[in-house]
């Protein structure tokens, strides 16, 4: 008996313009289909990046060095009215975190009122922090709090997606395994229009995202 | 879903004269227009956007059995699984068996128009199991026992008091014993109820707006963050999808969703964007633990091998029907099937044949307005001709509408007879309508004049003036 798949594929295969000839070895690849339009990104890049970043409704402020993060989170949470029950990513366990807050390692929680990321990049062009899934770096903290808390590196900050796509093939290589089981591009608060057209804050996800920078 | 598409006439006019959906409708013409005008003219180049996006498409859907290969083999490759499916019968049968191995009694979904077209929630809701929509658009359509009458905005149709109407019915067994009118308020308590519903969530079931073959990724374009959520947090993340959605690369989706967004919302980039590839990996504290994409046919390949294919390319961003004055006029509950407007008009017929959507190939002023904004510059006024073409020659247009154009084709082909025709008929008309500016009511057309008048013509025909004005 034909399989679903095998059928489906002969289909395929049958509608081709020329049905005899398999396509599986015969296909440029994407470098000799010409480079993609895209925004021109202004530089410094980080400028374009802060820019767009703030019209998406992003908080921002800067950790001038490292030993600066814990004040300038600090800073961050007393902007928004936010208290000291956080869940911070394990990748940020180095950073000496001050004793009396109540931090929480494991996965997002049911109720999260602050939680702590690292992105591991942002495009300009966009304004979008990325976030890439390992058991250091949770995805479900970027989707469960009211405020969101994304620690970014300045030399992180690329211009287009296809930068970052460029950086984590370097990295993981496309098809490894060890490739992130989630990349999430984050580039505004949760939101919805589905009353009326009448814009709400936040929908499902965080009504707030508060990007620090990092040296 | 059941299609009623015989209905489609009287659900037109029962649209048009609903003050509360017009109401609507003109609110999401000046809203989506204008923003996707603004967003475009803000792209230095987005006519060669246009023609990336379409020749990407174009070169995924001619090799699409090497994509969709890769494809599987990368999702095999990170530990996930990928099922086929020839039909809206076999998809369900393979997710129902997912959901009966994982145990589920809770599944939460995410938006997916492809879980819409294979009726998957009657489904699931029939084996015993509690299904919740976990979009607030699609929450809302499904409390009120509805189809999604936009494919961008489902709720576009329905106004706060009647959202306000349906929370105070269901929520009570939430604790919310209040009635709320506040779209703010209304959004909280989804919010509150579905979190209990994401952590309960067996399995998440999900769309994807396309598939990404190099990586074996699968991509989601929320707002809401809620498919997010879904395919994070439940046990098993299954992905519902129709085969023409894989493109090569990153890249490639990249490029796409320039166009998505732009020609959807009228925004540079959705809230959220995510490339999710495989289950959890060993040491992740969150994730699915298993992952499954089910790649469904569905009359797709049918689309591929005829004059159709190019509707394949279509990225379900609901700009021509943002731009369309039927869908505009009727809403989309008036095509009666999930997809509405004029991607709905195409796709209808080719998955569920010309029996059963026999009216919406002509639900068509054939304006070209649709082709113009498509952002993968899909040619919709030429596939409707088409698909009238193939009606008349199946024989499944009306007795009466095939006597009536066989009689205006018969004058038409002869230019003496139709000049002393209208050159009888038009002074009679212009001395019955003189004063009057327009015709409200004619006989044999009350149909026609029940919902615009009929300008009374001047007393010449265009012919008469010309060769008078050549003099």
């Amino acid at each position: 008996m034909t399989t679903a798949r095998e059928e489906i594929l002969g289909r395929i295969l049958a509608a081709k313009d020329n049905p005899a000839a398999s396509s599986v070895d015969a296909v440029a690849p994407r470098s000799d289909r010409g480079p993609s339009v895209r925004p021109v990104v202004a530089t410094p890049v980080i400028d374009t990046f802060r820019r767009n970043a703030i019209a998406n409704g992003f908080g921002f402020s800067e950790a001038p060095s490292n030993t600066d993060i814990v004040a300038t989170v600090k800073a961050a949470l007393v902007e928004n009215g936010a208290g000291t029950d956080i869940t911070i990513a394990q990748s940020l366990a180095h950073i000496g975190w001050p004793n009396d807050w109540t931090i929480h390692w494991g996965m997002g929680r049911r109720i999260e009122h602050v939680c702590i990321n690292t992105a591991v990049a942002a495009i300009a062009e966009t304004g979008s922090i990325v976030f890439g899934s390992s058991s250091r770096s949770p995805a479900s903290l970027n989707y469960l709090p009211d405020l969101e808390i994304a620690l970014l590196s300045k030399s992180d900050i690329l211009a287009h997606p296809e930068d970052v796509w460029r950086t984590l093939r370097e990295m993981h290589g496309a098809s490894a395994t060890t490739w992130p089981r989630a990349v999430n591009v984050v580039s505004g608060a949760s939101r919805t229009a589905d009353i009326a057209g009448i814009l709400v804050r936040p929908a499902h996800g965080p009504k707030h995202v508060h990007i620090i920078l990092t040296p | 879903m059941t299609v009623l598409l015989d209905t489609f006439q009287q659900r037109s006019s029962h649209a048009l004269h609903d003050a509360r959906l017009q109401a609507s409708l003109r609110g999401l013409s000046t809203g989506f227009v204008v923003r996707r005008a603004d967003a475009v003219a803000a792209f230095a180049d987005f006519e060669e956007l246009r023609r990336q996006g379409q020749a990407i498409k174009d070169h995924a859907l001619e090799h699409l059995d090497r994509y969709l290969l890769e494809f599987e083999a990368n999702v095999q490759r990170t530990g996930g699984e990928v099922h086929w499916a020839r039909d809206a019968a076999e998809a369900r049968n393979i997710i129902r068996d997912l959901c009966r191995k994982a145990n589920a009694r809770t599944v939460t979904k995410g938006k997916s128009m492809v879980s819409e077209e294979i009726a998957l929630n009657e489904a699931l809701l029939a084996d015993g199991l509690e299904v919740i929509e976990t979009d607030a658009g699609e929450y809302i359509v499904q409390l009120a026992g509805e189809a999604p009458s936009h494919i961008v905005m489902p709720t576009v149709h329905k106004t706060t008091e009647q959202i306000s109407d349906l929370f105070f019915e269901h929520h009570k067994r939430y604790g919310f014993h209040k009635r709320e009118t506040d779209a703010a308020k209304l959004i909280a308590q989804v919010r509150t109820v579905m979190r209990d519903k994401y952590f309960a969530a067996d399995v998440g079931i999900t769309g994807a707006n396309f598939l990404i073959a190099e990586t074996g990724s699968i991509v989601l374009v929320t707002n809401e963050g809620n498919g997010d959520l879904t395919s994070t947090l439940a046990r098993t993340h299954i992905v519902t999808v129709g085969i023409e959605k894989v493109v090569p690369t990153l890249d490639d989706a990249s490029t796409l969703l320039r166009l998505l967004a732009r020609s959807a919302l009228g925004m540079d980039i959705t809230s959220y964007t995510s490339f999710i590839t495989g289950p959890k990996r060993p040491g992740d504290i969150d994730g699915p633990e298993a992952f499954h994409v089910v790649l469904i046919d569905n009359g797709r390949t049918k689309m591929l091998s005829g004059a159709y294919r190019s509707m394949l390319r279509c990225i379900r961003c609901g700009a021509c029907m943002n731009h369309c004055p039927v869908y505009m006029s009727v809403g989309g509950h008036s095509y009666g099937w999930v997809y509405p407007g004029p991607m709905g008009a195409v796709l209808t017929p080719m998955i569920d044949g010309h029996e059963t959507a026999k009216d919406l190939p002509h639900a068509c002023t054939l304006n070209g307005k649709c082709q113009q904004v498509c952002p993968v510059k899909i040619p919709l006024p030429d596939l409707l001709r088409r698909l009238r073409h193939e009606q008349w020659e199946a024989h499944f247009i009306s007795k009466t509408a095939r006597f009536g154009i066989s009689a205006w084709a018969l004058l038409a082909k002869r230019p003496r007879l139709y000049h002393a025709m209208t050159s009888l008929i038009m002074p009679v008309l212009a001395r019955c309508g003189r004063g009057k500016g327009a015709f409200k009511w004619l006989p044999l057309a009350s149909g026609w004049t029940a919902s615009r008048d009929l300008p009374s013509p001047e007393g010449r025909t265009f012919q008469a003036q010309w060769k008078r004005r050549q003099r």
